[in-house]
């Protein structure tokens, strides 16, 4: 085990890139931050770990200067900071890649990198100048992009390096990376790494925000956890296991492993034959042929963008008028609206909570009401019953363990795993013949992860067909039953768990079949 | 948990009610500068608003129709809507009220058996028209299959039962007269009520169509269809059909039993001589009950809660299978048919005539008392009552002093602004925090 870290500047003889000392922070009553110590050195990937919530993004965006400490200094290259602001921490060389790109569509990537900087550099801009030295920085890094393309037109991956010029143009030395990773293939996170490394090699420091636990792994140096609002140990990324780390991110031993028995399927649930569907001019879903059967999670890989939204949305009915046929239980389900679907027995977990599948301002018994809150228990004769609305919320969230658990409470003040577990929750106590769980454990941190799992895991064994729809490929290998791949609305491949390994998904999730 | 609501509701208040003091302490700032004297002025206001009884009913009198529609915009709020059309919605309640009022009563004392509709010729016709409704609705219930059908089926349902009402009342009428007095003389005033929500609800109804069907902004459709119904209602003031004989351009009178009682009836002898002057009306208490309803519809009802989830987050709505297109359509036609009831105050229980002009600024001053009132009944109430007695006082300063009666408007414009702009107020506290 780590031990947890000495304070001050007498833990290194040189001076550190970055130091933060006793930092404190305080949103009206919530504390985000409660003495926190943040070492890094210079020359080092440097991973911050930790649960949603832990206080991660509220350090560095104390780092940055968006935001204020209450208590505690700042030191970049052993100099205390004081008046910190955004402007201030990019004189330090300090940059910042987001989490969310933020870049304007319809400009090119030169004029989006000059965008960036366009603050510091008074009224007049050379953008040739500008130009060489992004064409130069991107030789030195290997950051290759095409700096006349519009920013709409690259992919994500690209975009990502199109966010890290933008910040080594404006001469950051120290790069803070809000989750990178989120959004790139298997293959996209190992050219990233790279990309890392020679930035690393070449005298940048970076500081690495992620709760992936396999590429802390993989690429930091040295790796500080958070937990509750403080830094709870660091330590150098070797002398560590995945399963210590994930011991400190949570507070308790984490299992990563799915306890799950072998069953044989049962009776075909869900079918969809040639689907097809093409919006806009672009054909995003192409003669897609997938069955679920009960008692069967079929796991879908791909990168985003890939055609899973449509095929989930035109499962649930939010897309009509599909190519094909979609049958559930032998019914066909075209023509049939999201409600009538919901009352023929298919959940829904929705990729994007907040959008789709949660009303924020919504209190948690409401929410658990939603989608069959037009029959009984919940309404009688057009009423709302409200104590049958308050006892289901009451026994689903001691089920599901809900926290703060307040039936009242609006569902936009729990934390993102909490949101999630009032999505499952709603959805698994229907007892669906059918579940659509799509990204299920999208932006919740470990502990909520494992939890979910198991109850998606208890649902197959109860019999239900899960389709089980997921970026990341260990999610997919570990629970997955069956599994296939979609890439540019195709299904490229369908294979049965036991042959599925993460370089033949990752190449799949690439297009090559 | 409890508590933690009361203490958001009162925060909630607090905040509004500092923002109409802060309004207040900018106005008297305002008065200073131009150079009259402050402490008269807001005396002679507050004595206009609320200083004894009759001020107080004339206050309350100005609020009746503003309690309508701030509910009015309150409600299409809550749905996501921004309803500016109830002044529009106003003018057709109060026109149909105003028609039914006058004709129904009149209709209702003469024998219809010789008219041509009903005479021995078209009665055999009429009895067959009745038959074909009878075996349409047979029709109707006859099952089919597939949603299109199914939606088919269900306007045929309605339409049937329409005609079915329509033939029944047809056969009857001559036959029994009695029912059609009785129309005439007790059913009058919810006949009319009804006619002036029906007639705000159909008001509301194309803009409500084009917003769930085409997408067209209802901000823009409902404004056009202020101007429609305003120079419509002008113009039938101008035509023999509708307008009184004499100068002032106004329907004729709506029989006696078609009025609003005023409340002065009901009061004890010795308020009489200062109720007597106004004409607040049951119309008042049809409010507050009416407020009382639109609040247990939007949270203890099943479409009241789909309605909420409409506004709230629209995609969360449909993809938890609500139709968001039919909660907009519901949503403004519930909301034009309260703007249609408060045209029906005016007419039934202040106006007695439908006047030209009658309803300048009331549908707008309700869009400011639904913003003032944060969108919630009680609110909505609290409000109103403030811009009536703000109006009311008006008047009082313009009367008692030399002080320009625009000051109250503009108060008034301080007032809306100062509430519109308290989580602006709120958010630069915030951030000096920080």
């Amino acid at each position: 085990m780590p031990q947890p870290e000495r304070q001050g500047p007498d833990a290194a003889t040189a001076p550190p890139a970055i130091e933060m000392i006793g930092i404190s922070k305080r949103f009206k009553t919530v504390v985000a931050n409660r003495q926190a110590n943040l070492t890094v050195n210079e020359r080092e990937i440097h991973a911050v770990v930790g649960e949603n919530g832990a206080g991660k993004s509220t350090l560095m965006n104390i780092l940055y200067g968006l935001y204020r400490q209450d208590e505690g200094e700042v030191r970049v290259f052993g100099q205390k900071v004081e008046d910190h602001g955004p402007t201030n921490a990019v004189r330090l060389g300090i940059g910042m890649v987001h989490q969310h790109f933020m870049l304007v569509p319809p400009f090119s990537v030169i004029e989006n990198i000059i965008l960036g900087i366009e603050e510091s550099a008074g009224p007049f801009l050379d953008p040739s100048r500008i130009a060489r030295q992004v064409v130069e920085l991107g030789d030195r890094y290997g950051l290759k992009v095409d700096l006349e393309a519009k920013v709409q037109t690259l992919p994500v991956s690209m975009e990502q390096r199109v966010e890290i010029l933008k910040v080594l143009v404006r001469g950051a030395r120290v790069l803070i990376l809000d989750e990178p990773t989120a959004v790139l293939t298997p293959q996209e996170v190992e050219e990233f790494f790279k990309v890392l490394r020679t930035l690393r090699d070449q005298g940048s420091t970076i500081i690495l925000i992620t709760h992936k636990l396999k590429e802390i792994k993989a690429i930091s140096d040295r790796l500080t956890v958070m937990r509750e609002g403080t830094t709870v140990a660091t330590a150098a990324t070797g002398d560590v296991s995945r399963e210590e780390i994930a011991q400190l991110m949570v507070g308790r031993p984490v299992r990563f492993a799915v306890e799950k028995k072998d069953r044989p399927p049962g009776e075909v649930r869900l079918v969809a034959k040639n689907v097809g569907y093409t919006s806009a001019g672009r054909r995003l879903l192409d003669g897609v042929d997938l069955s679920i059967c009960s008692g069967e999670i079929l796991g879908l890989a791909g990168v985003a963008g890939n055609g899973q939204t449509e095929l989930v949305q035109g499962f649930t009915g939010l897309i009509q008028g599909l190519e094909g046929s979609i049958e559930l239980d032998g019914r066909d389900l075209s023509g049939l609206s999201v409600r009538e679907r919901i009352e023929l027995g298919l959940g829904h977990i929705a990729e994007d909570r907040l959008k789709h599948a949660l009303v924020p301002d919504y209190s948690i018994e409401d929410n658990f009401a939603l989608g069959l809150h037009h029959r009984p228990p919940c309404t009688s004769l057009g009423r709302l019953m409200r104590s049958a609305i308050r006892a289901q919320a009451e026994r689903l969230i001691g089920e599901y363990d809900v926290r703060p658990p307040l039936p009242e409470l609006p569902a936009r003040q729990l934390s993102g795993g909490n949101q999630q577990k009032v999505v499952i929750g709603r959805e698994c106590s229907r007892e669906p013949r059918c579940l659509i769980a799509a990204l299920p454990t999208r932006g919740v941190d470990i502990g909520a992860i494992e939890f979910i799992h198991q109850r998606l895991v208890g649902l197959r064994d109860r019999g239900v067909a899960i389709l089980l729809v997921s970026t990341e490929l260990s999610e997919i290998l570990s629970l997955s039953d069956r599994i296939a791949v979609i890439y540019r609305g195709k299904i490229l491949k369908t294979l049965h768990a036991a042959e599925a390994t993460e370089s033949v998904l990752g190449l799949a999730m690439a297009g090559v079949a | 948990m409890n508590g933690q609501r009361a203490a958001g509701v009162v925060a909630q208040v607090a905040l509004q009610v500092s923002a109409v003091a802060l309004a207040f302490v900018l106005g008297f700032v305002l008065v200073l500068i131009f150079g009259y004297d402050p402490f008269e002025v807001y005396s002679v206001l507050f004595n206009g608003a609320l200083g004894g009884l009759e001020n107080v009913a004339w206050s309350l009198q100005n609020t009746t129709p503003l309690i309508f529609t701030g509910l009015a915009v309150a409600l299409a709020f809550r749905a996501g809507l921004f309803n500016i059309g109830a002044e529009g919605q106003l003018v057709a309640g109060a026109f149909a009220a105003a028609v039914v009022g006058w004709a129904v009563p009149r209709l209702a004392g003469q024998d219809l058996s010789g008219s041509p509709f009903w005479n021995a010729t078209w009665y055999p016709v009429g009895a067959g028209v009745v038959l074909a409704t009878l075996l349409a609705l047979a029709w109707t219930a006859v099952p089919h299959r597939g949603r299109p059908a199914q939606r088919l089926a269900a306007v045929r349902r309605v339409a049937g039962v329409v005609a079915a009402l329509v033939a029944i009342l047809y056969l009857l009428i001559p036959r029994a007269s009695g029912l059609f007095l009785w129309v005439g003389d007790v059913a009058v005033v919810p006949l009319a009520l009804v006619a002036a929500a029906v007639a705000g609800a159909l008001w509301a109804l194309i803009p409500a169509l084009l917003r769930s069907r085409l997408g067209v902004s209802e901000v823009i459709t409902t404004i056009m269809f202020n101007f429609l119904a305003t120079l419509l209602a002008s113009y039938l003031l101008t035509t023999t059909a509708f307008k009184e004989p004499g100068a002032v351009p106004q329907t004729p009178a709506v029989a006696p039993r078609a009025q609003l009682a005023e409340l002065a009836r009901f009061a004890p002898q010795s308020c009489h001589r200062d109720l007597d002057a106004t004409q607040l009306n049951t119309g008042f208490v049809l409010a507050l009950v009416v407020a009382i309803l639109v609040a247990y519809f939007l949270w203890r009802t099943t479409l009241g809660f789909e309605l909420r989830a409409v506004g709230a987050n629209a995609e969360a709505a449909r993809a938890q299978g609500i139709s968001v297109g039919g909660c907009v359509v519901l949503t403004m036609l519930l909301s034009g048919a309260l703007a249609g009831l408060g045209g029906a105050e005016q007419v039934l229980g202040v106006h007695h005539h439908f006047v030209k002009d009658f309803w300048v600024g009331l549908g707008f001053t309700g869009i400011a008392v639904a913003l003032v009132g944060q969108n919630h009944p009680g609110g909505v109430v609290l409000a109103a009552i403030l811009f009536g007695a703000l109006q009311n006082g008006a008047v009082e300063i313009d009367m008692m002093t030399l002080f320009p009666r625009e000051l109250i408007l503009v108060l008034q414009a301080l007032i809306i602004f100062l509430v519109a702009s308290g989580p602006m107020l709120q958010e630069i506290l915030l951030r000096r925090r920080r």
